[in-house]
């Protein structure tokens, strides 16, 4: 993401998975915050603020991929009665 | 910029989000907005009545429809004296938490009215009347209406760029744990880029002055 962001080239060239994981598991997401906290400490101190600041709170939709979390039907080997001719 | 994000599943109302992303902006960044905007009235009188009397922190939402069915004010129509003379919003007393009104227009009633001698000329409204019409900016006045249908507008291009732009809406989140992260990344990205810009030295041109106004045309 952040290499398509500042158009780096070798977009292939990128952290494998397992250390992607490693790394979002060291740092959580106490840690990220701590970062953007510390760049919008920084933001807030040069940015020129006028007298009355405004915000605003919005929610947007991410699509959660939960394909592997729906209820499958069960595959295994099921008991299957012959059919019988009617007597 | 984006100050607080949360990731949460979808059945989790954003106005629940609000006090907890105003006190976590307070306590981590020693700062909090003078006003938010939200989208529609869901906000809890109640939350907006502690941040407007603890915090003198205005929460402006549009009406919802049938609170606007039951209020006696109406955001399309300026405020009216007794006799009928339009008011307009001259201000918010903290102090008082009330709000002052006083006529206005160029054809006033005043001169002919009857009750002129014993008139004040200033009307006031007490804030907690109405927390979503009053509050601490009224939804009929010039301030609100700009800040609803101006203003929020800003918020659309701003997801925008973190979804589309930055990819986070493809990004294949099949959990909440990875969500938060891939949020918070991307609102890394956007912080930096504000850095980005804000460090940027303006470019001095001693001509500006002197060049022509009118846009021209590039046909290379």
């Amino acid at each position: 993401m952040f290499r398509r962001f500042a158009h780096l080239p070798n977009e292939r060239m990128i952290p494998d998975v397992r250390m992607l994981h490693e790394f979002r598991r060291r740092l959580g997401a106490g840690g990220l915050r701590a970062i953007n906290d510390h760049l919008s400490g920084q933001i807030l101190l040069t940015a020129p603020l006028r007298d009355k600041t405004v915000a605003l709170i919005d929610a947007t939709d991410l699509p959660a991929s939960t394909c592997d979390k729906k209820k499958m039907v069960n595959h295994g080997a099921q008991r299957m009665l012959g059919w019988e001719l009617a007597r | 910029m984006p100050l607080v994000s949360w990731a949460a599943p979808a059945s989790v109302p954003e106005s629940y989000l609000l006090k907890p992303s105003l006190e976590y902006c307070f306590k981590r960044l020693a700062f909090h907005p003078d006003i938010v905007v939200g989208d529609m009235g869901y906000i809890h009188q109640q939350t907006k009545h502690h941040f407007r009397t603890r915090w003198n922190l205005a929460i402006v939402t549009k009406m919802k429809a049938d609170m606007l069915a039951h209020c006696e004010y109406s955001p399309t129509a300026a405020l009216r004296c007794p006799q009928g003379q339009a008011l307009a919003w001259t201000g918010y007393e903290p102090e008082a938490q009330s709000h002052w009104f006083e006529p206005v227009g160029s054809v006033r009633l005043c001169p002919w009215c009857w009750q002129q001698s014993s008139c004040p000329k200033q009307f006031s409204y007490p804030a907690d009347e109405h927390e979503t019409f009053f509050g601490s900016i009224p939804l009929n006045t010039l301030t609100a209406r700009k800040l609803l249908y101006s203003v929020r507008t800003w918020i659309e291009p701003a997801q925008s760029f973190e979804k589309n732009q930055l990819g986070l809406k493809r990004l294949f989140l099949n959990n909440l744990s990875f969500c938060w992260t891939a949020c918070l990344l991307a609102d890394s990205a956007v912080l930096i880029r504000t850095l980005a810009i804000l460090a940027q030295p303006k470019s001095s041109e001693p001509l500006a002055d002197l060049m022509p106004r009118q846009a021209h045309f590039n046909f290379d």
